[in-house]
């Protein structure tokens, strides 16, 4: 009678340490997911500065190369000349 | 009783004085950045990339650290916006202060069973031990709780920095008469270092919850009304401090005894509504995450 008593007490204190286990994991897994939403948001923040940066740099690049076209372009009519 | 001749120690206005001037000062604007943009919902992946930046070292730290075992990312992080992409916004936020704090416990300066080694050791076990139960018992992300956390006995520091021989003697006396140290500190200097690490708290404007947490984190406020939220903070860091002590993780060899007692621990626990057995789990899990950091190398600077 004493050792089932025992065991069922074991039991018992194994039960809510699960208990407390099961919760914690819950409470911990809510605030995970929403910080991945923000994450994500984040990311997506980033994304949009990383595409503006590339847009400028490609802007950038396109006006050099106008004006190395222009210049050869007017180097060679000197030769020409 | 045998009377012992002590150092003088200085009054707290100097220590403040001198810690204000000193590189200690300079994590109190990082802090506040890092507590701004965790408090507000809005701040954008670009501030704190921005704020990170403009520091180099510590920049390349926390880029070092994106990039360790720690994380597990399998590709190369070379950039603070790949790390808030990889490892979270949240996680760099804490990475970048855990990096600056850390940076004045980098120097080992042992004096009697005192070491800035285990101290350091401490207040990160207190940091995560409150970051874990306002996660995991008040569903709450705590971004404040960890910053405060981290710096609730930066008073030691101030005092072992400051007046050196005075700390010697402090140290001392506690370990001989098994004191603690907020005891000897009263009769020694006139105050605690718990009074020392709010009024820097203060000086660097940091908020009124997170410099009344320091004030409090050796005994429970019982100036605020029990259950009381502005209470939480002040009663987490001050039940995390206590079971770190008692799980070993002191700054001092032998370990000197905490202000409360065990009574006044529980009832702190009941006020906040902790099951003992959900804290003891809780401080597994830290001893755990400390070993894993200390195998890979990266508890320390």
């Amino acid at each position: 009678m004493k050792g089932k008593r025992k065991e069922l007490n074991e039991d018992q204190r194994k039960i809510e340490e699960l208990e407390i286990i099961c919760r914690h994991l819950e409470n911990d897994l809510f605030l995970t997911r929403t910080e991945n939403r923000e994450n994500a948001l984040k990311y997506l923040e980033l994304l949009t500065e990383l595409n503006m940066k590339n847009a400028e740099l490609e802007f950038l690049r396109q006006v050099l190369s106008n004006k190395v076209s222009a210049e050869k372009q007017e180097n060679a009519g000197g030769t020409e000349c | 009783m045998k009377k012992t001749k002590h150092h003088a120690s200085l009054s707290l206005e100097s220590l403040i004085s001198k810690a204000a001037l000193s590189p200690l000062s300079s994590i109190g604007p990082v802090v506040h950045k890092v507590m701004a943009i965790l408090r507000n919902p809005a701040s954008s992946a670009t501030e704190l990339k921005e704020m990170i930046e403009v520091d180099p070292p510590l920049c390349s730290q926390v880029l070092r650290r994106a990039n360790s075992a720690y994380y597990g990312i399998r590709r190369d992080i070379s950039s603070i916006q790949e790390a808030i992409v990889f490892i979270g916004f949240n996680a760099v936020t804490e990475l970048a202060l855990s990096l600056k704090v850390g940076k004045i416990f980098e120097q080992e300066h042992k004096v009697g069973g005192y070491s800035r080694k285990a101290l350091w050791k401490h207040s990160l076990a207190v940091a995560l031990c409150c970051k874990y139960i306002y996660r995991r018992e008040f569903r709450e992300r705590g971004d404040d709780i960890y910053s405060t956390a981290l710096l609730h006995d930066l008073g030691i520091i101030a005092e072992e920095q400051f007046m050196p021989n005075a700390f010697a003697d402090l140290i001392e006396r506690c370990v001989s008469e098994n004191a603690s140290l907020p005891k000897i500190e009263e009769e020694l200097f006139g105050y605690t270092h718990a009074g020392v690490g709010q009024r820097l708290a203060s000086h660097w404007r940091l908020p009124a919850e997170m410099t009344a947490a320091i004030m409090h984190h050796e005994k429970p406020p019982s100036i605020l009304p029990p259950g009381a939220k502005q209470s939480r903070p002040a009663l987490t860091v001050c039940i995390a401090n206590y079971a770190c002590i008692r799980a070993g993780f002191s700054c001092c060899e032998p370990p000197l005894p905490p202000v409360i007692e065990e009574g006044k621990y529980e009832e702190a626990l009941a006020q906040l509504q902790i099951p003992k057995r959900a804290l003891e789990l809780i401080i597994t899990e830290v001893q755990g995450e400390l070993k894993q950091l200390q195998e890979n190398g990266e508890l320390y600077l």
